[in-house]
């Protein structure tokens, strides 16, 4: 028997320094070893436990996938605590009513969801990270925990009016990981790269249980967009991942994108015929492909939406195998799977070891195993309704082959799955048609991959059925859109015994050739569906203006970019959509976001041998000349001696020299890992006289050399220089950066700009503040010759903040350099 | 000198239908605006930046404005100094609810007249 997932979390310390979690945001990378995970785990398990949390008490997660989210998660299941992960699209008010139904007294969310629940407290997982930093308390002793204790309740997505939540025990868990282990093959050490939300059952068993328990390293990105994508595919080199079929299609076309056209067309149309080559010859064959994957992606594990056959025989054709499964969030989740040694195309596989699957008369799919639930959170009735003499209702048809491959046939419930995994629930959007005048009743189904509509109408009170789809449509959710309709011939629809409408047999009449209809305006590129969904009463063609024809207004065109760059993965900046800007338009800035090219700062300056150059230009030349100018004495040294870099040095500008005091200040150890960040509008300013700008470039290209100084630009470019911020970070180089952004006239401060804030919160490094006084008498502002005198620099204890607003953070670290000379003069 | 005023109108149901979008509220609204989630609030605080946007006659930068309530209730705007127009000179905003709606309006005073602002 293998160990439950109290042990497993238990056991993570043994691992010690090997890297577990990465976390990939737009700004840098962040680590965390398999003991930091352990120990952020204790932590957070000793933060519930002074929040009064008993065992057996529920936490709400919804928050974007994070190492706290996974730290927390942990610290729940190891302490017996009931985690209920909330999937990121719910709206607030489903948020709420799970946590007012399951009574959690704490909210775990993410920055950006915002939810108020009707008791206990919200609190942001950045906040929590913040309370169980290193140094703060752990807790020691765990539970014992029984077999059949609730380990989590799983609700699903959607807006259905009676969500229930499917309870996971600790054996439920303990067996599926049990389960899936025989069948993956024994790689040493795994390295994932997570694409599913962690609310995603299949996500928690395979994509972080399993790798865990593997000794392996899990990355999680900040955005999907195809450019992070690759980059982390790159970096981290992932032998596996797990995938909804949406997203294998986008990493499909990330990597065609590449080719040169005819290859792509041969590639495209030969895969079946390159399966017929051994498959080390194709790995050879199409290496350099899957070098854009890192190169080590050896398999691609797929479930919760049907996957079409021919993006399976892409991917196989590159040697990278899609190991198709089949599980449900109440199995913990995987009932079956393929597996490296036995695998069919358009198979989901062979049920796992410990469990047993069996096919009813009407070709319904029953499961059994110590990985199904018990049943629903406080729904007896729906518990009751969903087994059968011990055996679960999967709710899905299908068929094993005589070698006992399971292949799925359609399903019993008629719960629409999109191709991204979403999931749209007919009730929903018969609600919204029968609230529609004129319509008697309606029947929702999926047909040919869609959302669609049959309607039986009152013939003397019902408008065009165009314009009852219409105005349905305008109350639901773009995922919900009626995308074609049917008008039902009959009297009425036909019915079961308890009066519900028989759906197979509505169905069977719509594949007798009813006629039906498409949305007769829908247009056929998915920019231009999703522009139709935003503006229902409109003709959407190309050459159309958002705004003068379409009738977006600014709020419908902020909604147009958040749909388009969850779409398609990219970063659209607002300027690029305005009112003016056509449907075609829409289709370039698209493409644009998908090939942003990133400029970076040049990085020379950090190599090793320069760093030398300038150590020796520095104690040699410079700073003997410096300390003839600048009469310096420096206070609180001290705290500088505990410093584990990187960290933020931030302080007060009032002259050229500051930079090269503050350095020379610095202990060796210190200032050999040190970049000063420079705003470019001092360097850069764009001066009519070419002569002056090329002088102005030689300055900052000695000062690169001797200071090691980066550019931060004003304005634009403003992220590429946070980026660069945070690969220094990252690489372990501290930061001198002067706030106020510009020098001040007479030696007072300016208020600082709110940009260290920024840099202070999405780097989250200590901020070492410092005041400098002197030098504005020693070389003014637009004085060339230095005159001698007296400076300090004082040095404050280092600043570990909570998460603030990026104004609040600033506003911290201001007055901490006030608070340095108590009789500063400030000019705010 | 000159003035620049802006207008806009917020719907309060469409924000709250946005309010489950956080790619959206992560454009428009900085964290401190999120503290208080409701959809009222946060349709005036959006009708709030597009008036200043059009006031200041500037594409928008959302990250970059924040709003927020003084003591006496009164909306105080902040716009960050890397955005600000050096000749802008004062910056006002009002923010109105009724029912459905939010409006704001927002006066902006330059220096003086530039060149075609």
């Amino acid at each position: 028997m293998t160990a439950t997932v109290q042990d497993l979390i238990l056991s993570l310390p043994d691992r010690g320094d090997r890297a577990a979690l990465l976390l990939r945001t737009s700004f840098r990378t962040f680590t965390w070893s398999y003991a930091e995970l352990a120990r952020q785990v204790r932590a957070c398990a000793h933060w519930f436990a002074s929040q009064d949390l008993v065992q057996g008490e529920r936490v709400v997660f919804w928050a974007p996938n994070s190492p706290i989210w996974v730290s927390a998660y942990l610290a729940c299941l190891a302490s017996g605590l009931v985690p209920v992960p909330l999937d990121l699209h719910s709206a607030p008010h489903f948020v709420e009513r799970i946590a007012d139904e399951t009574g959690a007294r704490v909210l775990l969310r993410g920055r950006y969801q915002t939810a108020l629940p009707v008791r206990g407290q919200s609190m942001p997982l950045d906040r929590l990270e913040w309370l169980t930093r290193p140094g703060e308390p752990e807790r020691t002793a765990w539970p014992a925990l029984r077999a059949d204790d609730l380990a989590e309740l799983m609700y699903t997505s959607g807006t259905t009016s009676s969500p229930k939540g499917v309870m996971l025990t600790h054996e439920n868990l303990r067996a599926n990981l049990e389960g899936i282990q025989p069948i993956v093959p024994p790689e040493p050490f795994y390295r994932f790269v997570s694409l599913l939300p962690l609310s995603h059952a299949f996500e928690q068993t395979i994509g972080l249980f399993l790798p865990l328990s593997r000794g392996g390293q899990i990355t999680y990105l900040e955005t999907l967009k195809p450019s992070a994508l690759i980059d982390a595919f790159r970096k981290d080199r992932p032998n596996a991942v797990v995938a909804v079929p949406r997203l294998l299609d986008l990493l499909r076309s990330r990597v065609l994108g590449r080719l040169p056209k005819p290859l792509r067309a041969a590639l495209s149309g030969l895969s079946p015929v390159l399966l017929v080559l051994p498959w080390p010859v194709r790995r050879a064959l199409f290496a350099p492909l899957r070098a854009q994957l890192g190169g080590c992606l050896r398999y691609v594990v797929v479930g919760g939406a049907p996957l079409d056959r021919s993006v399976e025989r892409f991917w196989d054709a590159l040697g990278i195998l899609v190991l198709q499964g089949y599980g449900l969030t109440e199995t913990a989740p995987v009932l079956t799977a393929n597996t490296p040694s036995a695998h069919r195309i358009g198979s989901v596989g062979k049920p796992l070891q410990n469990v047993s699957i069996r096919i009813d008369p009407d070709g319904g799919i029953l499961a059994r195993g110590p990985n199904v639930t018990p049943g629903y959170y406080q729904r007896p009735e729906a518990t009751a309704a969903a087994f059968v003499d011990g055996w679960l209702r999967t709710g899905d048809l299908g068929q094993f082959d005589r070698d006992g491959f399971l292949y799925l046939r359609g399903r019993q419930k008629d719960m629409i799955v999109t191709p991204a995994g979403l999931r749209v629930y007919p009730e929903d959007v018969e609600a919204a048609l029968n609230r529609q005048s004129g319509v008697r009743e309606s029947a929702v189904l999926e047909w040919r991959g869609q959302v669609h509509a049959v309607l039986l109408l009152d013939p003397l009170k019902a408008p065009s059925a165009l314009e009852i789809v219409a105005a349905a449509n305008r109350q639901l959710n773009p995922i919900q859109q009626i995308r074609g309709w049917t008008l039902w011939p009959g009297s009425d629809f036909p019915r079961t015994p308890t009066l519900k409408v028989r759906k197979f047999k509505v169905r069977e009449a719509l594949a007798s050739n009813l006629p039906s209809r498409a949305h007769p305006t829908r247009p056929t590129g998915r920019v231009a569906q999703i522009v139709q969904d935003l503006a229902p009463d409109h003709m959407v063609s190309p050459a159309g203006r958002l705004g003068p024809d379409l009738g977006l207004s600014s709020i419908d065109r902020l909604e147009l970019i958040t749909l388009l760059e969850e779409e398609f993965h990219v970063d659209i900046p607002d300027a690029d959509v305005t009112s003016e800007t056509t449907v075609a338009g829409l289709d370039e800035v698209v493409r644009r976001g998908e090939s942003l090219p990133s400029s970076r700062p040049p990085t020379w300056q950090l190599n090793r041998g320069v760093v030398e150059l300038r150590d020796i230009a520095q104690r040699e030349l410079i700073f003997p000349i410096l300390r003839h100018a600048v009469w310096l004495t420096v206070e609180g040294s001290e705290n500088l001696r505990s410093l584990s870099p990187p960290v933020i040095f931030a302080g007060n500008h009032v002259s050229h020299l500051d930079g090269p005091t503050v350095l020379m200040a610095l202990p060796p150890w210190l200032r050999r890992r040190t970049a000063v960040a420079a705003l470019a509008g001092f360097y850069f300013p764009t001066s009519a006289n070419p002569l002056e700008n090329t002088w102005h470039w030689t300055l900052f290209d000695l000062a690169e050399l001797f200071f090691n100084v980066f550019p931060v630009p004003r304005a634009r470019g403003f992220r590429e220089s946070l980026r660069h911020a945070g690969f220094l970070a990252e690489h372990g180089w501290s930061i001198l950066i002067f706030p106020e952004g510009t020098r001040s006239v007479n030696g007072q401060m300016t208020p600082f700009r709110e940009g260290i804030g920024l840099l202070a919160t999405e780097l989250k490094v200590p901020i070492v503040p410092f005041l400098l006084r002197g030098t504005h008498r020693i070389l003014p502002p637009r004085a060339w010759v230095p005159r001698p005198g007296p400076a300090s620099l004082r040095f404050g204890a280092p600043l570990y903040l909570p998460p603030m607003s990026y104004g609040d953070i600033t506003r911290e670290i201001e007055k901490a350099v006030i608070a340095l000379a108590p009789t500063i003069e400030v000019r705010l | 000198m000159f003035i620049g005023t802006g207008v806009d109108l917020a719907r309060v149901d469409r924000l709250a239908r946005l309010s489950t979008n956080a790619r959206f509220l992560r454009r428009v609204f900085t964290p401190a605006e999120l503290d208080d989630p409701r959809p009222s609030h946060l349709a005036g605080i959006f009708a709030a930046k597009e008036a200043v946007f059009k006031a200041i006659g500037q594409p928008p930068c959302w990250q970059a404005l924040s709003v927020s309530r003084a003591e006496n209730g009164r909306p105080t705007v902040r716009l960050d100094v890397a955005w600000r127009d050096p000749r802008l000179r004062a910056l006002d905003v009002s923010i109105s609810h009724e029912g459905e709606w939010a409006i704001a309006v927002a006066i902006a005073v330059f220096d003086r007249e530039g060149d075609g602002v």
